[in-house]
């Protein structure tokens, strides 16, 4: 039985060879063999701690932490930190992948909550990838307005896509993360992919 | 190169160098590279490709646009293949379907015989007498109809499903489509062009007379790609059109969803067909399909030809194939030929035949295939005065349809131009444009100019300045015959070829009464073959206003619906995945051997490894009564709300003043919709002065969410509700043991002084972030742990170490229900179903009347003094595990059926059985009933007051014995 905390394709990747570890008290896969030359990949990037800010006083908390404020549905970067305003009023700060578990304190108050809270998420990349995200998702994630925090529906999947420099990255629950992590390595691998690591992951550029 | 394959020419579809072989009825065959299987057969000399459905009289190409059935085959894997328009596979194996025998033996024609046995109709009035002879007729009926033979080995196959967006959708890539699309792309806007041909160009593909459309055309497609904004998609058709411009257009690997702001129609027309003696015969075909034959794919479609006319269009196709080598014998002028113009001086000084004013009255066979034509003068009756002409091909073109489907489907609202003879679009809804030959706009510069002009109305309708542009005006030139239609006194005159009807048929049908277009239709199956009346819809109305003496326009039309060509369930069918949810125990749980239920998108343990099932409830509620359990309860719906109104938004959305609660504080919640029914119920914890976190049923929770957004918007409300069922989990630690087992593992004081019940705490658990709350849902005293999803997992293995200290053990869904029963709690949606309101169950104590609103509250005005049902308590000494007492058995009281069981179990520590059962009528007062258990077995039970253990509560609560 489980007496750790563990990322939601932790059994793909110890099938895979992977070298295990933690980040930020998660147990993932580290790195994978031959992931350098993966030429469409998938990395679980789920360790990443968050906090939902929310209420009335969010924006100013998240400027007290010295975060930029995104628009709705934006998402700004500021030292590593993401942040995303994924419904009115409602942020999702994201620690950086290289760090994984730095966050700013936010300043609490009645106004604002900080909330713990888990996604699964899954890093993308790769030449096939557009097309298999456009197979999956219910919206034309390709349209140009398609930036930001793009709620949609991946693989009839209740889902948030994000776009970075390195490819798309595929939130979700946790709960849901099994699956779909499994759907999304299957479907990476049918196109002549596969999984690499957190730290693999890191080393992309 | 075979007899009928003509030399290579400019723009043919066909690839020369793949030469592959398939086979057709066991005979082979040879094609190109891009054949369809219609067009190689004809290359190979084989013109006998189908049988009809009714009297399997021979077929061949009629259409070749998929705009007839005539060419339906399968191989060991498909059906209905559609061969006019269907690529040749190498080394694949054909066959025509709906034959007894194969096609050129089909045995089934021996129906032709009884063909005036088998009117329009005929179904209707015979096989039910003798009532004993109908199974006979029933066999033998199914055996002989329908279109191909479902092979249940056949391979799974499944389309992908993509979505897009786009500012422009053009459906059609001929003239005007193209002049249309580079218009819109050229001014910057997403535009998706959909074509259902392999090639853009629609009718410009085809053999031309002179070279400038062909020209044209290349040069406009040559021109479009060097725009990165427009998509093409061809090889695919849009299959109809739905509300907000939605449109699935069908690719032969799937499907993709548009939805465009602005929509261009400009599917062209369809040729529409004579109706003559034996005008199905094959070698009788459209004009348009023999163009296509030529100029696409190399063939000729036969050597001698005789072009009916019943417009310019005929001229210039004879022309177009003169000039690629087939003999014109002769163009049989259906009105006067001088009237049109050029053309037909064109066609005399090229030595074709030209003779007006008369029409083709029959067309005879040899051996199957068409070998002569009778034609005599225009308006005669069968074949009285007529010329016999020797002849392999009877090209028709006599008239056209516009393909205005989608544009009916969009609202669109059409008038018939009594000079062009054909409909138009009068009114289309915002949004949707024509242009082309559907907009009745038919010389090539027209159908240019048509669709720059519906650009441009796209262009100002997104600019949000709409307004009509000009079109080229209307010609004067008429494009359809009024009734090319010939009576003949040996009938087979189809109208239909899908269905086989004939214009016999229509009379019998008006003659009975069924004349109106629509009734028609229906008594007839006129139009209701898969072409969907494509080639017949207009000749039948042609008919049934020259019947009724009306003018066409004003019988109207049928309401032509999706989809608009034939569209296979394998890409229709099913969610491509199906997903479910799981939670941080899974391993956990797998490890025990649990027995799994599924719960919506989860699965539950229902109990875990023991010697049998009932072994396994008891041990589990021994452990929970006794000693203490621990559960999964994971599913449950979380909500966390959050904001200045967040205690007004709970105020409105369940029965209870939540506003006035404490901090710290939990309260059972009741939630109803607006017909006063119960919808959900929970436990509502109240976290600070404006911070709440609610707990919902597993399968009510999105629904709840999403009324607590609806209703914050709708009041405007200051407020942020998050879905936090997949994000969080939660283990339920319960019985007397329960504070002994988890004190160590939190900070959180949990003795009964700091931490009684109802209350709520906010604190750590093995280090992470938790909230704990005291609930009495199984009766005794315990505490639910709801932590982040990853955090469940070594919260239960640490609980699973701890646990033999205590004896204590996890504890499956089973036994939490019968726990629950022995309390009394009614499951929503269990032992309530969609129509019971709260003052039909014990929980009429929840609703807060004096509150002034609150979801529902209008309807328990009326409902609290409508209590026609109750939701009750009963006991029984029965416990048979052999005849159980079940759900939904029913109660019954002086042999009326007075109501059902809900839940009920076996109580261990009782020792009776307890359950909740739903009575109405005399039920509602009676004391005891029977209830009727399998095989019919009567069992007696007693009205009981729940709970049914431990009805003080003092267990829960933790009081002095």
């Amino acid at each position: 039985m489980s007496t750790h905390r563990a990322a939601a394709l932790l059994a793909r990747y110890a099938a895979g060879g992977a070298t295990l570890g933690e980040i930020a008290g998660m147990h993932t896969g580290l790195s994978v063999p031959g992931a350098a030359a993966s030429l469409n990949w998938l990395a679980e990037l789920t360790p990443i701690a968050r906090v939902l800010v929310l209420g009335p006083g969010a924006a100013v908390a998240l400027r007290a932490a010295g975060l930029a404020v995104p628009p709705l549905l934006g998402v700004t970067v500021t030292a590593d930190i993401s942040v995303a305003q994924i419904a009115p009023g409602q942020y999702l700060a994201s620690a950086a992948a290289a760090s994984a578990q730095s966050l700013p304190a936010f300043e609490r108050s009645l106004a604002v909550l900080v909330l713990p809270v888990e996604y699964a998420e899954f890093a993308l990349g790769g030449p096939a990838i557009t097309g298999l995200i456009a197979e999956i998702c219910t919206a034309d994630a390709t349209a140009p307005s398609a930036s930001g925090w793009f709620a949609t529906q991946i693989c009839g999947l209740d889902a948030a896509l994000v776009r970075d420099a390195r490819g798309w990255r595929v939130l979700c629950a946790p709960a849901e993360a099994p699956w779909l992590g499994g759907v999304l390595l299957d479907l990476v691998e049918s196109q002549r992919g596969g999984l690499i690591g957190y730290n693999d992951y890191l080393a992309q550029t | 190169m075979t007899a009928r394959r003509l030399p290579p020419r400019e723009g043919e579809w066909i690839d020369r160098s793949r030469e592959l072989e398939f086979q057709f009825e066991g005979q082979r065959y040879g094609a190109y590279g891009g054949d369809t299987i219609s067009s190689a057969l004809l290359a190979g000399g084989r013109r006998i490709l189908g049988r009809s459905f009714k009297y399997h009289r021979p077929r061949g190409v009629l259409s070749f646009a998929n705009h007839d059935a005539n060419v339906l085959l399968e191989t060991t894997t498909r059906i209905n293949i559609r061969g006019d328009v269907e690529p040749v596979v190498a080394g694949e194996r054909y066959r025509a379907v709906n034959t007894l025998g194969g096609v050129d033996r089909d045995r089934g024609n021996w129906l032709e015989a009884l063909s005036a046995f088998l009117p329009a109709g005929f179904y209707y009035k015979t096989f039910y007498r003798p009532a004993v002879l109908f199974p006979l007729w029933e066999r033998l009926i199914r055996r002989l109809s329908g279109l191909g033979r479902i092979n249940e080995n056949f391979p799974t196959t499944r389309g992908v499903t993509r979505r897009s967006t786009c500012e422009s959708l053009v459906i059609g890539g001929g003239a005007a489509g193209l002049a249309a699309a580079q218009a819109l792309a050229a001014a910057g806007k997403q535009v998706v062009l959909v074509d259902e041909h392999p090639h853009l160009g629609g009718s410009l593909c085809g053999a031309q007379m002179d070279a400038e459309p062909a020209r044209w055309c290349a040069e406009k497609i040559a021109a479009l790609a060097q725009y990165p904004n427009l998509s093409v998609l061809r090889g695919a058709f849009a299959a109809g059109y739905y509300a907000d411009g939605t449109v699935p257009v069908i690719r032969p690997d799937g499907m993709s969803i548009v939805i465009a702001t602005t929509v261009i129609v400009a599917t062209g027309a369809i040729e529409q067909p004579a109706v003559f003696h034996n005008n199905d015969l094959p070698g009788v075909m459209l004009a348009s399909a023999a163009r296509r034959l030529v100029g696409c794919y190399g063939v000729a479609p036969c050597r001698d030809a005789v072009v009916l006319a019943g417009n310019v269009d005929a001229y210039s196709a004879a022309l177009a194939l003169h000039g690629n080598g087939i003999n014109i014998v002769a163009i049989v002028d259906l009105e006067a030929a001088d009237a049109r113009g050029p053309l037909a001086e064109r066609a005399r000084a090229a030595g074709i035949r030209v003779i007006s004013d008369s029409q083709v009255a029959a067309a005879h066979a040899r051996a199957g295939e068409l070998a002569a034509v009778t034609i005599n003068a225009a308006g005669s009756a069968g074949e009285t005065g007529g010329e016999r002409i020797a002849c392999d091909g009877l090209l028709m073109s006599v008239g056209w349809a516009p393909a205005a489907q989608l544009l009916a489907q969009a609202g669109g609202r059409f008038e018939f131009d009594e000079v062009v003879g054909q409909l138009r679009p009068a009114l289309l809804p915002p949004g949707v444009f024509a242009a082309g030959r559907v907009n009745a706009r038919h010389t090539l510069d027209d159908r240019i100019a048509d669709g720059v002009a519906a650009a441009q109305e796209a262009l100002a309708w997104l600019a949000g300045t709409p307004g009509a542009v000009a079109r080229p005006p209307l010609e004067s030139e008429r494009r359809s015959h009024p009734l090319p239609l010939v009576e003949h006194a040996g009938r087979k005159n189809f109208v239909d070829f899908d269905e086989d009807i004939q214009i016999e048929d229509l009379r019998t049908s008006i003659r009975e009464g069924f004349d109106s277009v629509e009734l028609l239709k229906r008594y007839s199956t006129n139009g209701m073959g898969p072409s969907q009346g494509k080639h017949s819809n207009v000749n039948a109305a042609r008919f049934l206003a020259h019947y009724h003496a009306k003018p066409l326009g004003a019988v109207g039309q049928t309401t032509p619906r999706p989809f608009y060509h034939p569209v296979p369930m394998g890409i229709l069918g099913g969610p491509r995945w199906r997903s479910h949810c799981e939670t941080p125990l899974i391993a956990a749980h797998t490890a025990l051997e649990a027995t799994w239920v599924e719960v919506g998108a989860w699965r539950r343990p229902r109990h875990y490894r023991a010697r049998g099932v009932a072994h396994a409830i008891v041990e589990e509620y021994h452990a929970v009564r006794e000693r203490c359990g621990f559960i999964d309860v994971s599913t449950l719906g979380k909500l966390e709300v959050f904001g200045p109104d967040a205690g007004a938004l709970l105020d409105l959305v369940y029965t209870s003043r939540l506003s006035r609660a404490p901090v710290g504080v939990t309260r059972v919640v009741m939630a109803l919709d607006q017909r006063g029914m119960i919808s959900d119920d929970g436990i509502a914890a109240r976290l600070g002065p404006d911070h709440y976190y609610v707990t919902a049923g597993t399968g009510h929770v999105v629904a709840t969410c999403r009324e607590m957004n609806q209703i914050a918007a709708l009041c405007r409300l200051n407020v942020s509700v998050v879905d936090l069922t997949r994000h969080w989990a939660a283990i339920n630690v319960a019985g007397p043991l329960a504070r002994e087992l988890l004190q160590p593992l939190t900070e959180v004081d949990l003795s009964l002084a700091a931490f009684p019940f109802p209350e709520v705490r906010e604190g750590r658990v093995l280090g992470g972030p938790a909230r704990l709350l005291r609930v009495g849902f199984v009766g005794e005293g315990g505490y639910e742990v709801h932590v982040p999803y990853s955090h469940a997992a070594p919260l239960w293995a640490a609980l699973s170490a701890a646990a033999p200290r205590f004896d204590a053990r996890p504890v499956g869904v089973d036994t939490q229900r019968l726990l629950r029963l022995e309390k009394g709690h009614p499951i929503v949606g269990l032992d309530t179903d969609g129509v019971m309101h709260p003052f039909e169950t014990p929980l009429a104590g929840l609703v807060k009347m004096d509150k002034p609103r609150f979801m529902g509250r209008t309807a328990c005005e009326y409902l609290q003094h409508q209590v026609t049902r109750r939701l009750i308590g009963f006991t029984t000494p029965h416990h048979d595990p052999a005849a159980p007492i079940e759900e939904c058995h029913l109660m019954v009281d002086a042999h009326r059926i007075v109501g059902r069981v809900t839940s009920v179990g076996f109580s261990p520590i009782l020792g009776y059985t307890v359950g909740l059962a739903v009575v109405e009528g005399e039920g509602v007062h009676a004391t005891q009933f029977d209830i009727r258990i399998g095989g019919g077995q009567l069992v007696r039970a007693h009205r009981a007051q729940p709970p049914f253990y431990d009805p003080t509560g003092a267990r829960l609560l933790e009081l002095p014995a």
